[in-house]
């Protein structure tokens, strides 16, 4: 039982496939004792979670690319919250753990012509 | 001290002058009547013609009255004369002296208004200089003073005007790196393929793992 509950646990990558998966278990559409729901749900909203700004709509191999990337250096199964924003131009805005980074090009662009 | 020369004193002096010449005559007069006195010889010697002593000192009388009247007539007629002569040469004289001091008071009158004159023009002229002077220094003083304000002002001026020309193109410059931004997020984002992006994205998390995670 408990290894059905982990497949679960492993294929949820984002903050969506997370809220679908909660969204079953609350309309108790999984196959699952009380007790193992119980405990899914727990495993499950205490999965740390870490926010994504890019500036492209991305591929499902590469969100399974960067989960499997965070969970390899982070040592943890982590929740991707993916946001789309075309303004950024490329790279990354990312938040985690209440800290929060600008890696996008719109902010190197922006410094560039402050400097000039 | 100046002489006054006025009718008044005119009058007091010829007034004086006649009341001497008065006395003068009375006192000859009297003289003259007693000299007279004194020449008469007594009637009595005279053995010519036997007339009385009171018929003699009569006659005597009466000649010497006529003698004495005529020679009184003569001296007054004389000293009327002398006075008259002398009055008029006095006169003459006064009138003469006047004259002259009207002349010396009136040359003396020119001299002075014409020292006055000359004193006033100088004193004009030393005043109009003194004025000019002290008009020339406030000029140059207020000269001095408008022109350092305005030099002042003027350096103010240029001075806002170099700050806001300073703003303006500052805010010119946001504006077109601003656009040039644009212009560029734009160009780049379209230019950038899919492979870029998710190079860029794990660049990204690389960056993350080392300042954040």
């Amino acid at each position: 039982m408990e290894i059905k509950t982990e497949r679960l646990i492993e294929k949820i990558r984002t903050k969506e496939e997370l809220v679908f998966l909660l969204g079953e278990i609350a309309e108790k559409k999984l196959v699952l004792e009380e007790e193992e729901i119980y405990e899914l749900e727990k495993k499950l909203r205490s999965l740390p979670e870490i926010k994504l700004e890019i500036a492209f709509y991305p591929s499902d191999d590469f969100i399974s690319k960067i989960s499997w990337w965070l969970e390899k250096e982070l040592g943890q199964k982590t929740i991707l919250d993916i946001t789309v924003n075309l303004k950024i131009v490329a790279g990354a805005i990312i938040e985690y753990k209440g800290n929060w980074r600008d890696f996008s090009i719109a902010k190197k662009i922006n410094q560039l012509l402050a400097g000039s | 001290m100046t002489f006054n020369p006025t009718e008044q004193n005119i009058f007091l002096i010829i007034f004086f002058i006649l009341a001497v010449i008065i006395v003068v005559v009375f006192i000859d007069t009297i003289k003259l009547f007693k000299k007279e006195k004194k020449v008469t010889p007594p009637l009595k010697s005279t053995p010519s013609r036997p007339y009385s002593t009171n018929e003699l000192i009569s006659k005597v009388s009466e000649d010497f009255k006529k003698q004495l009247e005529e020679s009184v007539n003569k001296e007054i007629e004389k000293n009327i004369r002398e006075l008259k002569s002398n009055f008029q040469e006095t006169s003459e004289e006064i009138i003469k002296n006047y004259r002259n001091q009207f002349e010396n008071g009136n040359q003396e009158v020119k001299k002075v208004i014409s020292e006055i004159s000359r004193q006033a023009a100088e004193e004009t002229k030393k005043t109009s200089e003194i004025l000019l002077e002290e008009f020339s220094q406030k000029f140059g003083e207020i000269y001095h003073l408008t022109r350092s304000a305005l030099n002042k002002k003027t350096i103010e001026a240029g001075q806002e005007i170099e700050n806001y020309k300073k703003e303006e193109f500052k805010k010119i410059d946001r504006k077109i790196y601003q656009i040039l931004g644009e212009v560029a997020k734009k160009t780049i984002g379209k230019a950038v393929d899919l492979s870029d992006h998710e190079k860029l994205v794990m660049e990204a998390l690389e960056k993350a793992k080392k300042e954040i995670f």
